[in-house]
Formats: structure tokens, C-alpha cells, sequence
């Protein structure tokens, strides 16, 4: 028996197939005139027979060349089914007769051979049930349950073909078969035949079973039921839901016809369910159309309205369908209803689509009774144009906390680019649920030995695996029939009477505000009269603001700085808030002291609007008194912004004279600090406060305007022997440029003994900004100087760019005092070549000559405590230091000494010293130092030797050029610090003090001496200076 | 008899991304009744898509075979795109062929659209 079964299969098939082929080639035009004979009517439907191993009947009919098409293929088939059965093969058997009967369906359609109508629908019905039944005869339960996929063809398609009978046969009509139907019925019976005798016991033949089915309406209903329910119960045991789906749409259109459409409509929905979820749009519209039906019937007015809606929507179905659908829903509405407040909630989606949105003013903010509109942009999705009763938007209200949001200056500042808010655009149909599962959560995985860090097992984990594997069925349901909570607020905006074209229509709806607070829009709503189309949420949020703004007035300068003593202009702004200005109203101005307000013929004041447009431009009066300037406010109404400029003048004082000023007033001239550097260029300010009365608050507001003083002056002392010069110097700081006119300095104090000869220009002079202008003065006087003088400078000014000034300026002044000015000591070096040399050499020896000469008598300058009386004459003691900073010079042997200065005019004190040159060229000469030597304030009784003290390196210096003692001395002298504390050893100490620098004058300043190289230098040196 | 076919791409959501309906020339065309008849099967189909689709290696499934009396033939294309050809008469090599040309198409599509929008 080997291979016997097999090899005879094989040989069946290709029987088979070369059969199939002939039919395909007759199809095709090919002639094989045999096949002729298998195109004979059909005559009888009886079904395969597979019980028997060889159907002996049908083999005689192909012997006696009877066998039609289905006899042929009948007998075949039945050949293979035997042979795979011995073979173990059942599910094959399956899987091959579903292709048959499907095969023979297709062959007689293209053979063009006369069937009777359901006579192959018979055929395939027994087919399919002998074909289950014999698989059940050779397999247990358990195998057939596990092979459900297999033979759940064979029990649709058994399904199927009872179904399409039992609407041939008018059993599925509401009225039963009517004779026509019977007689139909009758036909088909008679091709069945008889049953054959081998199924003749079993009750539940498949002859059998068409038999009775066909017998009555009740028959048919549950042998259809029966298959049906087993079909869509074995779809969806293996998860074919989709075909469970289509299975249980072919029931629920028999439960239409059967007029239970209450269990039509659970197929209905899950098949919907199952097509929406996919997003297969002809399935979705046909569906709908069923449901929409079923509903009808059902009394499901809500639901239907809603499919209807849908419907009337959707572009798969044609227009009148459309229309049709459309018109149920406006009938509908028309009609009147017994409750008169009962409300039909509907989505809005399906009616019309919010496209946009857009508010105006477009940064949606508005002041309280301000005037808003939102303009929205809906699609109608309905096939004919609408007449809606009225288009709501509910809003809801919160008070803000945060107020600053609500500010003009918000407003100004926060605008939007266009205040469009877009709604995005549904994309139906499209499977909506899979696009809400989350995304995959993916992670590699990797599993190391322990003991050698190897790697053992990798992969890859999805850690969201229970989101997204769960069962569809589960999820919530796509097409809640309405869910669609209607909120109640006191807030909405409303548009009546509106009619929705087909396709994007604009509607407006406008507003005045009230409260302020945030307006959030929540629902749209579209009624036509108990039908309420509802967008139950709008998102992206859109939101309004209203706000209410307190009156306010804002002082500010025009140009970055005020300056001083020249007029300014100033800008006034009154945001007027909820405040409306009235003729009369006005600002009072307490005038401050020092700034005039200063009121021209005529002043304009510009009125804006919140959004900064322009509204009016008025004139405005300003009337100044003694202390009060009142400027009448032009009439505004409110949240407006009143906006004029006033021109003010602070009067120029003199910044008292400070410490830095007067330090710099006794600077030393040849004393070149860079401390005016570092003095900066900011300008010295002064502050004017305004208290302003507001016509709209009790209170004043206070405003503080700060101003420039765009000068910064300062003055020195000059000397020449003993005349003295005074120099002021005038700096402009800020950025305009001036013209400076009568410049003078005045002594207040004095009377004609003291005389300043100006040594100016007298035109005018310009002075651009950041530079600076010299006035200089020569100081005469007839008797006896005083120590100290008062001295005021004042100067014209006026911006250079500007003509004539409608009001005369103020002068500048400054105001400082000059000290010790009047010259006592002159001081005079000389270096002199040695004895028989005509020049000095470097390296060698030359004598330095100083000499200090006594310019005057006994002054009251004089009277302090290093003054001695002797017998004729005052004396007073003097320290001189010779110092050379540039290192031209070693001074040899002591440097500095004690001298004790009679206080008389011409006295005379010599000192000579050694220098030697270092370098050759014209060098000039060191300098000589003379300091006032003052005792010790308690102690007079160690009278110490002052050279023995500068040994003892603690002398104490009280002097502000200590810094100049630098290493240069230093190398000269020894050792001498400039130690300014006293403490140094616990010693009463001398102090010295330097002379003021008017009171010395160095009458050797400036000279130089030649000093030619020694002949044994090899290399030339030469100093330049 | 009238030759048609029925052309669906199906995306990886088994959502249709591309119909098509056409018969061969000089055939009437098949009346509007007949779309969403095709897209019912088409829908019902992929159920045996999803079964076969994993046991066979080839990506085209001829095992699809026959369906409520229907000849179907399915491709499987990347990113779980699905190429269904619903037909009444036989005829394997010639959608065979149709197939790969569509799946050649489809290649170059998606090359241009990830071209295009990276």
C-alpha cells in the first residue's frame, strides 16, 4: 500500500487540473468542442456525496457521457476526499472543497450554463454541510475545535447561500411566500431529489435540513439563525472579527426585513464600530444608512437625527440621498413638539465644522464697555443651505487674579499676529482609535552573566505593551449617540436668525464688555428649534479679556536726560482708564522752587485711542500763577490717552564747591593728575519734585524729574613770581554743543584793593560737547593780600544750535575760594659745572646751588606754631628735599636739611650740595622741595637733630606728595618713608607740612643743564628730555 | 460575464488607503451598488490576510484564494501595507505581474516622500 494513496491523489488532481484548464481555454474562446456536453442544464442540485467511497452512480454517468459539469466535479471531489481522509488529511478536505464550490460557481458563469435561480445556491448549501458533516464523522470534537479556521468557510458560505435562498423563496418577507415564491420553492425541492439512502436515518442530514428550511418562514428563521450565529460565533473564536462583522450585517438585514430591528441594530453598531475603527468610508456610509433605518423604526429619535445628520454630510452618497437625510432633520425640527423645552443634543461635527476663529480687536483684549467681535468661520456640511434659529457660544467668566495681564501697556505690547485661531480640520473618515494608542515604548534589553559579564540573552522590551495590545471592543465607543453635556451659563454670545450655505459661511457676533475678567469660549452651539448642534469644547482655547484700568498720568523726559538751565521739553501721558475727562478738568501743578514751567501762547495736546489711533489733536491751556500751574485737560472720553508736552527750566545752581573741586583748586601746576579722568564724565544732577493734583484721585502724585548740570568746572591757581592767575576751566559734558558769552569772576567779599584783570576773549565762545574752555584772570591787589579769597564765577550760556531763546537763560556760576595764594619763598637752583670745566660730565662732580629767598614780611599766613620770636626778627623753620624722580641726577651726601628762615623780606638762605650726572644731554635739573617743619604739638622737650631723625628713618611726613617720595629719592638719601602715622616707635615727632603751591614759586622750573658724556665712556648715553 | 477587478491598498491601521475599480476595456462599467459591496468583502478579507500573512514567507500571498465567491489576490508591501485585488475570474500570473509594478510604484512613492520630507 505504499505511496498508493498519494500517487492515486496525485493523479485526481491532475485530472482535476487539466479540467480547470479546459475550462479556463473554453472561457477563452478556446474550442474543445467535448466540452459541449458539460454544458448541458443543470438538472439536479443534489450536492457531493462523500459517505460512500466511490459514488458509483455519478461514475456511471460519466461512463454513460450523462455527467453534467457538477456531476464531474461532484465525483472527483469525492475521489480526493476519500483518499485524503485515508490519508489523515480532514482540514485539507475543507480547505479544498471551499475552493470547489467556489470553482464550480465560477465555472458554470463561464461556461454560460443555464442553471435554475438557487438551484446552485442548493448545490453549495449541501455541499458545504455534507462536506462539515463527513470532517465531524472522522475527527473528535476537541480537533474540530481547533481547527475552527479551517471549516469556518464552509459554514459562512452554507450561511450565505440559505440566506440568499430564503430571500429567493420569499421567506424572509414580512408577508410569507407568496405562490410565485412557493412554486420556486417547489422547483428547487424537485431538484434535490430524493434523499439518498445512506443519509435517510441521520436526522440532521443536510437534505434534510435544506428541506425544512424551505418548508416554512419559521423554519428558515432558525436553521439561519442557527448557522448564522455559529458562524459569527467561530469568526470570532479565531479573531476573524471582521468576517463575524460582515456575518452579523447579513443578519441584521434579515432582522429588517423581519421587522425586529431592535436586534438589528446591535450588528449594525458593531459592524459600524469595526469600520469607523478602520476607517473604510463606503462600509461606514452604508452601515450608517441601515442603522439610520433600524433607528427610525427603533423611535430612536436622537440617534436617528444624529445618523442622519452624519449622513446628510457625507460625500459618498449621492445628492438626493444627502438632501433626503438633510430634510429629515429639518422637518423634524420644524415640527412641534409636545414638551416645548425638551432639547435634542447633537454633536455639532456633523452638521457644520468650526474652521477659525478671530476677534477684533485682534489681541482680544477690551476695556469695560468696550465693544468686541468674534468672527467665526463654520463649514456647513449639509447638502442644501440652513436656516438656524440662533448660534450660541457659551462663555465662561473668571475674575483674574494677575490684573497686570489687563493693562493698557499689556495691550500695547502683547498683540498677536493676527488674533486667527485655527481649529484643525477632522479628517473623517480615518481610524480614530488606533491614532490614540500610545506610542511604542521600546527598550533594548540586555541580560550579562554574572560571573563573566558576558552578554547572555539580548532583545527588546515594549514596556507599554498592556496599552497597546488591549482589545479593541473594550475601548470606548467612536459614535456615543450623545454625550454631549449642554452647559447653562450666564454668559453667551449670541447670532439669530442666521442661515448656513453650504460650505464655509462667516458669522459674527458682537459684544459689549461688562466685567472685567477672563472670558474663556466654551460651547458653540447651532439650534434649530428643539435640535441643538453642540461643539461641546473649542479647542484651542480661545479667550477674551476685559479690563478695567485706573486713571493714570505719566511724566516723563522727551530726550534720554533733562539737562539743567536750559528749557527741556517734558512729555505728559494721561491714560485716562475708566475715567471720562470733562471740560474743566485740570491738573494743578505746586510749581517747585527751583523749575519754571514755562507756558507758551500755545500748547497741543493729542487724544489716542486705547489701540494708540489717533482721535483728536486739541489745544491746550496752560495758565501758570506764583506757585500753582493749572493745564486745563481737553475732554476724553474713557481709556483714551491724552498725551502734550510742556517745556520746563531748572535754574542752574553751582554744584558747592566740593572736596575734589578745592583739592584741585590748590593742585601744584606742574602737578599733572589724571584725577580728572577718573572724575568722569557723568554729570551732576539735581532733583525737581512735582506734586500734581489729578482731577480724578484726592491724592497729588509726586513726580520727581531729574536734571543734568551740563557743566563741570573747575579752577586753579596760577603763579609767576609773585603774580598769580586764576584759571577756571568750563567742561561740557552732555552731548549738545553751547555758546558761552560773559564769562566773569567776581570777589563778592572784597572791595577795590583786590582787582581780577581778565585776560579772556570778550566775543562769545563755543563750546562743543565733551569739550572743555579756559578763562584765566590775573590777580592784582594794592595792600596787603588776605589769606584766602572768595571768588564767583559765572558765564552766559545757550545752546549752540538753537536761536534766539524765548526766555533769557539764567548764567552759570560756580562759586570757590582760592587760599595762601600770595607767593613767600622763591626758590631757585643751580647746577655749576666743576671749578675749570666749562661743562658737566657725567660721572663727575657738581656743585648744586640752592637758594631760598624770603619774598615777603611777616604775614598772618606765617602765624603758626613753627614761628619763633627772637630778639629783632620772626623766624620760621624750613625742610628742603632735593629729589630727582628721573634719575638724571645722584644726589651725594645729604639731600635734605633743616634751615631756620628769617621772616623777613629778601632774607636769604643758601644751601649747596653735590650731584653727580648720570647721563649726558640736556637734563634738567632736580627738584627742591620745601616743606614748613613744624615741632611736635605737645612735646618741645626732645629737641631732636632733624638728620639724626631721617636716620632713624621714623620722621613723620604730614604731607598729601608722599607717593612722589618714589625710589629715585630713595637711592639718593638712604632710607626715607613716608610714614604718615606717628606711632612709629612711640616718639614725639616733628611733622612736616608742605607749603601750599602758591606760596612757593620755583623760579628754576624748566631749566636745564648740558651735560657732555666723560671722555672714557665707550658707550654714549645721551638723555633727551 | 463581465471581467472586473477591485484594487485596495490597505495602510498598517488596516484603514484603505487607495481604491480603485476597474473592468476590462468594452465591459460596461459595474453599477455604484457594487463599491461598497467590494470594500465590504475587501474589509472582510483582511482576516485572512492576517492569518496567512505570517505563515507564508512569499509576500505574495496566494493563499488568499477565493472568498465569497470572489477571486482575491493579496500583496504584502513594507510598513504592513497590503495590496488587495478582488477579481471574478482567474487569472494568478497577470496579477502577479500587476503587483509587483504597483509594489515598484509604491517603493518609489514612499523613497520621494521620505526625500522630501527629511
Amino acid at each position: 500500500m505504499l505511496q498508493q494513496f498519494e500517487d492515486a491523489l496525485v493523479q485526481y488532481d491532475e485530472l482535476d487540473a487539466l479540467f480547470s484548464q479546459y475550462v479556463v481555454n473554453f472561457g477563452a474562446g478556446d474550442g474543445a468542442n467535448w466540452l459541449t456536453f458539460f454544458c448541458q442544464p443543470v438538472k439536479s442540485w443534489n450536492g457531493l456525496i462523500l459517505r460512500k467511497p466511490i459514488d458509483m452512480e455519478k461514475r456511471e454517468l460519466i461512463q454513460r457521457q450523462e455527467a453534467t459539469l457538477l456531476d464531474l466535479r461532484s465525483y472527483l471531489f469525492s475521489r480526493q476526499c476519500t483518499l485524503l481522509l485515508f490519508l489523515q488529511r480532514p482540514w485539507e478536505v475543507a480547505q479544498r472543497a471551499l475552493e470547489l464550490l467556489h470553482s464550480c460557481v465560477q465555472e458554470l458563469k463561464l461556461l454560460e450554463v443555464s442553471v435554475p435561480p438557487g438551484a446552485l445556491d442548493c448545490w453549495v448549501f449541501l455541499s458545504c454541510l455534507e462536506v462539515l458533516q463527513r470532517i465531524e464523522g472522522c475527527c473528535d470534537r476537541a480537533q474540530i475545535d481547533s481547527n475552527i479556521a479551517h471549516t469556518v468557510g464552509l459554514w459562512s458560505y452554507a450561511t450565505e447561500k440559505l440566506k440568499s435562498l430564503g430571500y429567493l423563496c420569499g421567506l424572509v418577507s414580512e408577508k410569507g411566500p407568496n405562490s410565485e415564491d412557493l412554486n420556486r420553492t417547489v422547483d428547487l425541492l424537485a431538484g434535490l431529489g430524493a434523499e439518498r439512502p445512506e443519509t435517510a436515518n441521520t436526522a440532521q442530514s443536510p437534505y434534510k435540513k435544506l428541506k425544512e428550511a424551505l418548508s416554512s418562514v419559521e423554519a428558515f428563521e432558525k436553521h439561519y439563525l442557527d448557522l448564522s450565529h455559529a458562524a459569527i460565533e467561530m469568526h470570532t473564536s479565531i479573531g476573524r472579527t471582521r468576517s463575524a462583522r460582515l456575518v452579523g450585517k447579513d443578519l441584521a438585514e434579515f432582522y429588517m426585513r423581519k421587522k425586529s430591528p431592535q436586534k438589528a441594530e446591535i450588528y449594525l453598531q458593531g459592524a459600524l464600530k469595526s469600520y469607523l475603527a478602520e476607517g473604510w468610508a463606503l462600509p461606514i456610509t452604508h452601515t450608517r444608512k441601515q442603522l439610520a433605518e433600524c433607528q427610525k423604526h427603533l423611535g430612536q429619535t436622537e440617534n436617528y437625527l444624529q445618523t442622519s445628520s452624519l449622513l446628510a454630510s457625507d460625500h459618498h452618497l449621492t445628492e438626493e440621498e444627502r438632501k433626503r437625510f438633510c430634510q429629515e432633520i429639518l422637518s423634524f425640527a420644524s415640527r412641534q413638539t409636545d414638551s416645548p423645552g425638551h432639547k435634542i443634543v447633537l454633536p455639532l461635527h456633523c452638521f457644520a465644522q468650526l474652521r477659525d476663529l478671530h476677534f477684533t480687536p485682534s489681541n482680544a483684549v477690551v476695556h469695560v464697555g468696550g465693544v468686541l467681535s468674534v468672527d467665526i468661520t463654520m463649514c456647513s456640511q449639509m447638502p442644501v443651505p440652513v436656516r438656524v434659529e440662533q448660534i450660541a457660544i457659551n462663555v465662561h467668566f473668571s475674575i483674574e487674579k494677575n490684573n497686570y495681564r489687563k493693562t493698557a501697556e499689556w495691550l500695547t505690547k502683547h498683540k498677536t499676529s493676527n488674533g486667527i485661531i485655527n481649529f484643525p480640520v477632522e479628517t473623517s473618515p480615518f481610524p480614530t482609535s488606533q491614532n490614540n494608542l500610545p506610542a511604542l515604548e521600546l527598550y533594548e534589553m540586555f541580560e550579562r552573566s554574572p560571573s563573566d559579564n558576558s552578554l547572555n540573552t539580548t532583545g527588546i522590551i515594549c514596556k507599554n505593551v498592556h496599552m497597546l495590545l488591549r482589545r479593541q471592543e473594550s475601548s470606548t465607543s467612536l459614535e456615543t449617540p450623545s454625550g454631549v453635556a449642554l452647559e447653562d451659563g450666564a454668559h453667551v454670545l449670541k447670532c439669530r436668525d442666521v442661515t448656513l450655505e453650504p460650505g464655509p459661511n462667516r458669522i459674527t457676533f458682537r459684544t459689549q464688555a461688562k466685567e472685567p475678567g477672563t472670558y474663556t469660549l466654551r460651547q458653540l452651539c447651532a439650534s434649530l428649534g428643539p435640535v441643538w448642534f453642540v461643539l461641546p469644547h473649542l479647542y484651542p482655547p480661545a479667550q477674551y479679556d476685559v479690563y478695567s484700568q485706573e486713571p493714570q498720568l505719566r511724566v516723563e523726559p522727551l530726550a534720554d536726560s533733562l539737562l539743567a538751565g536750559i528749557p527741556q521739553k517734558v512729555k505728559f501721558t494721561v491714560t485716562t482708564g475708566h475715567y471720562t475727562v470733562k471740560n474743566g478738568d485740570s491738573l494743578q501743578l505746586s510749581n517747585a522752587e527751583a523749575m519754571l514751567i514755562l507756558c507758551h501762547a500755545e500748547n497741543r495736546a493729542v487724544i489716542y485711542s486705547n489701540t494708540r489711533e489717533k482721535a483728536s489733536d486739541v489745544s491746550l491751556r496752560v495758565q501758570s500763577s506764583d506757585k500753582v500751574t493749572s493745564i486745563s485737560l481737553p475732554a476724553a472720553p474713557a481709556y483714551h490717552m491724552i498725551e502734550f508736552e510742556l517745556e520746563v527750566l531748572s535754574l542752574p545752581s553751582a554744584p558747592v564747591t566740593g572736596g575734589e573741586s578745592s583739592m584741585l583748586g590748590v593742585t601744584e601746576p606742574h602737578r599733572k593728575h589724571k584725577d580728572t579722568q577718573k572724575a568722569g564724565h557723568c554729570m551732576a544732577t539735581t532733583d525737581h519734585k512735582v506734586s500734581i493734583d489729578c482731577p480724578w484721585s484726592i491724592y497729588s502724585t509726586v513726580i520727581a524729574l531729574t536734571f543734568s548740570v551740563p557743566f563741570r568746572t573747575t579752577h586753579s591757581l596760577l603763579s609767576a613770581g609773585t603774580r598769580k592767575y586764576i584759571q577756571v576751566c568750563v567742561q561740557n559734558l552732555s552731548e549738545l554743543d553751547f555758546q558761552l558769552s560773559d564769562g566773569n569772576l567776581a570777589d563778592p567779599g572784597r572791595g577795590a584793593d583786590l582787582q581780577l584783570v581778565p585776560l579772556n576773549a570778550k566775543s562769545p565762545q563755543h563750546i562743543s560737547s565733551k569739550q572743555s574752555v579756559f578763562f584765566v584772570w590775573e590777580l592784582k591787589w594794592t595792600r596787603e593780600p588776605p589769606p584766602s579769597l572768595r571768588c564767583q564765577f559765572s558765564v552766559g550760556f545757550s545752546p549752540a544750535s538753537e536761536g534766539q531763546l524765548s526766555i533769557p537763560l539764567k548764567p552759570y556760576t560756580y562759586e570757590f575760594q582760592v587760599e595762601n595764594f600770595f607767593t613767600l619763598y622763591n626758590v631757585r637752583a643751580e647746577i655749576l659745572p666743576p671749578a675749570g670745566t666749562e661743562h658737566c660730565r657725567t660721572g663727575s662732580l657738581c656743585s648744586l646751588e640752592v637758594s631760598i629767598t624770603r619774598l615777603s614780611d611777616l604775614l598772618d599766613v606765617d602765624k603758626d606754631e613753627a614761628l619763633t620770636e627772637s630778639d629783632e626778627y620772626f623766624s620760621t623753620k624750613l625742610m628742603y628735599e632735593v629729589v630727582d624722580n628721573s634719575s638724571n641726577w645722584a644726589v651725594c651726601g645729604k639731600s635734605s636739611g633743616v634751615i631756620s628762615m628769617p621772616v623777613a623780606a629778601q632774607a636769604t638762605h643758601r644751601v649747596h650740595m653735590e650731584v653727580m650726572p648720570l647721563f649726558a644731554g640736556y637734563l634738567p635739573l632736580p627738584d627742591v622741595r620745601l616743606f614748613k617743619y613744624l615741632p611736635h604739638h605737645s612735646a618741645h622737650s626732645s629737641q631732636l637733630d632733624a638728620d639724626s631723625w631721617i636716620e632713624n628713618d621714623s620722621l613723620s611726613v604730614d604731607q598729601h606728595v608722599g607717593d612722589q617720595l618714589d625710589s629715585g629719592s630713595i637711592r639718593s638719601r638712604g632710607s626715607v618713608h613716608s610714614a604718615s602715622s606717628s606711632e612709629h616707635k612711640g616718639l614725639p615727632m616733628p611733622r612736616l607740612q608742605a607749603l601750599p603751591p602758591g606760596q612757593v614759586f620755583n623760579s628754576s622750573t624748566g631749566m636745564q643743564v648740558l651735560v657732555i658724556p666723560s671722555r672714557d665712556d665707550h658707550v654714549l648715553e645721551v638723555s633727551v628730555t | 460575464m463581465s471581467e472586473s477587478f477591485c484594487f485596495t491598498s490597505v495602510g498598517h491601521h488596516d484603514n484603505p488607503v487607495f481604491e480603485m475599480e476597474f473592468s476590462l476595456a468594452g465591459e460596461a462599467e459595474s453599477d455604484d451598488d457594487c463599491h461598497h459591496l467590494n470594500q465590504f468583502i475587501a474589509h472582510a478579507a483582511l482576516n485572512l490576510m492576517d492569518d496567512d500573512m505570517w505563515l507564508s514567507a512569499n509576500t505574495d500571498l496566494k493563499t488568499a484564494g477565493k472568498f465569497k465567491e470572489w477571486f482575491l489576490s493579496a500583496f504584502v508591501a513594507t510598513g504592513h501595507v497590503i495590496f488587495i485585488m478582488l477579481r471574478d475570474i482567474r487569472q494568478e500570473d497577470g496579477i502577479k505581474n500587476f503587483f509587483t509594478d504597483v509594489y515598484d510604484l509604491y517603493i518609489k512613492f514612499t523613497i520621494i516622500w521620505y526625500l522630501y520630507s527629511y
